[in-house]
């Protein structure tokens, strides 16, 4: 021990808890303001314990002095000796924060520092406050009977659900200071319960108690046939312990089935256990594989699928060649296989990279309420299919447009609780955030029940901006002013606060969602309120496209943004303004020729009277592209272009096809973008 | 950089042709050498950047050194290779008109640049090796692919 080695080892595994447990003292912090459940604050108090428990190994002081604090008033909560508060709850949250800042200070290699002394006096006074030392928690050694050691929530889930069997007993011993042979009188005791019961836990684990890493208490629970009095008899003939208590701690449960009330599936992770007594508790069968694996491995896949498409197409080219050959037609039997494996595999391992969209949510919560606080509002925040799951790829890039989203509805959507009043709503303003699947799709809204979008406002910025003339101003549907607040330099706030309302945001949230082949669109209705839509692919990784041809060159168009594909003829392509022009259906869509944006391949393509169109288009515009012809569609691998490329508009990527040639794929909003200049 | 010292020890080099010309780059550079394949021109790049070849599943831009020193551009032979070599942005194709041979060189085999002994500009030059009567040009390979 001591090397450097093993202990960067082990600053890793504290860093990986700490992270955990701190999010859920946050998560069940904020819950507990509204709902201070005892078990809420038994979840808080452990998250408490075990930081403590851990930054102490690792002599991280400070971080465990904040956690012993936080423990202290969270121990009288649950005693009762002090009452949740927005007050208490806030300094809770600052003991959060700063153990957050602690945390990202060891990870940065600064060690355990910080300012702490100012909060743990904070945290005391709290305790003070409520009427009780901070030193009265800790148990007394001397005290004649001595509590339970602490179970880990497994156990106690485990032996809750033994108990719907039989009855679970508790054992409690406390072998003698000087105790030469700890091992052996624990063993005696197990020996003693294993002899026609059933040993259900010990604490500490049988391990530790085997190599005597224990002080001189250790509990035991079991189930036994026999009555107490009788196993209190052969206990007590085991030598060296001062002292030995016997009890029932779970009386036996009446098993009752319990109809699934919960139809709303929000929460399945928090199922009551008591309702599910037959569920069993396994280990849990999970292994933490680091993301940069996951991530190789989605690359090989990557690989697969581009020689898969390769091997079926030789595979067709040479059953063409040789129809009847029987070696032909096994290979062609083996490809065949090959893809659905190949297929299955990608399915696989897309969904082992998959998170709930819960991991970006829980971030939310905390801000949602600060916030609130900040603006004198009331806020409400109702997540919605936090489960829903999509890939990490997705999950790492869409934090920061909804936190602006957010922002934006709280801080411009949502009235003070007075207006609100005014208005006739209840005083607590509604954010809700609701995420789902649809088709191959992840969407998430962002809905609130505020004042909705000044649309003469956005008007009047939009005309101020130059973005349009007073006089087209005027002819715009309610639909077009809306969706300038996506460009830049629009702020609708009267006031600039310090939330939001710098005119940058909403345009660069826009793009940034474009970027990821997602669509952004909001509804609004005056005093009703705001719908944010997000629709987002669920992996960046590999996409559907639509391959076409320019110059004898094949790009790849995102299916996504494929509205649709037809054939005109030359003639009915008209001029307006200079512009190439085709009327689709009554609506006029500029055309776009993909040959002469990308002026690279072969110039000897001959023109042709018919003309091929991919009708391309984000939100409401649409742009129609002419091509030299459709080439079909296909599942493509995204890979990025070099930096020796550098940043090439209208270019989000390239990909190999089914051929081993390189394609190019198209950035669609890029070209849009430039289209609109 | 001084032509002083180019090189310390015996270093193994990778030698080249364009034209009639023989160029070397150290061997350590160099992760594999490929025939001539399809390559995608991507739009928009520069001049020296033909395009990206299919690397066994990645995609590698190809540079062509030829318009990077001012030579002109011929069509592609049996004996054009394409040389995979390590760059700071990852790996780079180079286009080649034949890849001659690799070779051990002394330190006194390189001598400082003579000026325009070559038809490279001498930015992309490290110095010159004589070897039995024939000059090789060594190549400062970051700056030869460099935009």
């Amino acid at each position: 021990m001591g090397a450097e080695l093993d202990m960067s080892q082990y600053l890793d595994l504290f860093l990986q808890e700490a992270e955990e447990q701190l999010e859920i003292l946050e998560q069940e912090t904020l819950r507990l303001e509204t709902d201070p459940t005892p078990e809420r604050l038994s979840a808080i108090f452990r998250a408490a314990h075990t930081l403590k428990g851990s930054s102490r190994a690792m002599g991280f002081s400070n971080f465990a002095g904040v956690t012993h604090e936080m423990e202290n008033i969270l121990d009288a909560l649950r005693a009762g000796q002090l009452q949740t508060t927005t007050d208490l709850a806030n300094v809770l949250l600052r003991g959060i924060d700063a153990l957050g800042s602690l945390k990202a200070s060891i990870a940065s290699g600064d060690g355990d520092v910080g300012e702490v002394q100012d909060l743990i006096k904070e945290l005391q006074a709290c305790l003070s406050g409520g009427g009780q030392s901070p030193t009265a928690t800790v148990a007394p050694a001397a005290s004649k009977e001595r509590a339970r050691l602490e179970l880990a929530p497994e156990t106690v889930e485990n032996l809750k659900i033994a108990a719907t069997d039989k009855a679970v007993l508790c054992a409690r011993f406390s072998l003698i200071q000087d105790c030469a042979m700890k091992f052996a009188r624990a063993f005696m005791a197990i020996s003693i319960v294993t002899d026609g019961g059933e040993l259900l836990a010990s604490i500490p684990a049988p391990e530790v108690l085997e190599e005597e890493a224990f002080d001189v208490d250790f509990d035991l629970y079991f189930h036994h046939p026999t009555s107490i009095e009788d196993l209190k008899k052969r206990f007590s003939q085991i030598s060296e312990v001062s002292k030995f208590e016997l009890e029932p701690y779970l009386a036996k449960v009446v098993t009752q089935e319990v109809a699934t009330e919960k139809a709303s599936n929000d929460h399945p992770v928090q199922a009551d256990n008591s309702a599910t007594p037959k569920k069993k508790m396994e280990a849990s069968q999970t292994v933490r594989v680091e993301v940069t694996r996951l991530d190789q491995l989605m690359n090989l896949v990557g690989e697969l699928v581009i020689d898969r498409t390769r091997i079926a197409e030789l595979g067709s080219i040479l059953s063409a060649k040789y129809d009847s050959d029987a070696n032909v037609e096994a290979l062609s039997e083996t490809v065949t296989h090959i893809s659905r494996i190949t297929a299955d595999l990608q399915d696989q391992l897309m969904k082992a990279r998959m998170l709930p969209i819960e991991t970006v949510f829980n971030r939310f919560p905390r801000m949602v309420r600060d916030l609130a606080q900040k603006m004198g509002k009331d806020v409400r925040l109702e997540v919605i299919g936090g489960e829903t799951e999509l890939d990490r790829s997705v999950i790492e890039v869409i934090g920061d447009p909804l936190i602006h989203i957010l922002r934006n509805s709280i801080d411009h959507g949502l009235e003070d609780p007075k207006g609100r009043e005014k208005a006739g709503k209840s005083k607590t303003g509604l954010v809700e955030l609701i995420a789902r699947h649809q088709d191959n799709h992840i969407v998430i809204e962002i809905r609130d029940d505020g004042k909705g979008l000044d649309l003469d406002r956005i008007k009047q910025k939009a005309i101020d901006a130059g973005l349009v003339t007073a006089e087209a101003a005027t002819r715009l549907t309610p639909k077009e002013v809306t969706n300038f607040i996506f460009e830049s330099g629009l702020s609708t706030a009267a006031t600039v606060s310090e939330v939001s309302g710098r005119g940058v945001g909403m345009d660069i949230v826009r793009s940034n969602i474009l970027k990821l082949g997602g669509l952004i669109d909001v509804e609004t209705t005056p005093g009703v309120g705001t719908v944010f839509t997000l629709r987002l692919p669920l992996t960046l990784a590999i996409i559907r496209g639509l391959l076409v041809r320019a110059k004898g060159m094949v790009y790849v168009l995102p299916l996504g943004s494929v509205v649709e594909t037809l054939r005109i003829d030359r003639s009915e392509v008209q001029t307006v303004r200079q512009r190439e022009v085709v009327v689709i259906r009554g609506t006029t869509t500029p055309l776009v020729h993909l040959k002469k944006i990308f002026d690279v391949g072969d110039e000897n393509i001959e023109e042709t009277d018919t003309l091929y169109v991919v009708v391309v288009g984000l939100a409401e515009q649409r742009v129609g592209l002419v091509v030299d012809g459709l080439v079909g569609e296909h599942e493509v691998v995204i890979k990025s272009l070099s930096r020796h490329c550098g940043e090439v508009s209208g270019i989000s990527g390239a990909t190999i096809l089914g051929n081993g040639k390189v394609a190019l794929i198209v950035d669609v909003n890029g070209l849009l973008i430039g289209e609109r200049k | 950089m001084s032509t002083a010292a180019v090189l310390k020890k015996e270093e193994q080099i990778v030698v080249f042709r364009l034209d009639a010309e023989s160029y070397g780059i150290d061997i350590f550079r160099v992760n594999e050498i490929i025939r001539m394949r399809d390559i995608t021109p991507v739009p928009q790049t520069e001049a020296h950047i033909r395009g990206l070849v299919n690397l066994r599943g990645k995609t590698i831009p190809v540079v062509d050194v030829r318009v990077r020193f001012g030579l002109a551009i011929t069509e592609a032979t049996e004996k054009t290779r394409i040389i995979v070599v390590e760059s700071t942005d990852g790996l780079v194709g180079i286009i080649v008109d034949e890849v001659a041979e690799v070779i051990t060189l002394e330190p006194e085999d390189i001598e400082d640049t003579p000026s325009l002994v070559s038809s490279v500009g001498t930015d992309f030059v490290t110095g010159v090796a004589k070897r039995s009567g024939r000059l090789i040009t060594m190549l400062e390979l970051d700056r030869a692919l460099a935009g």
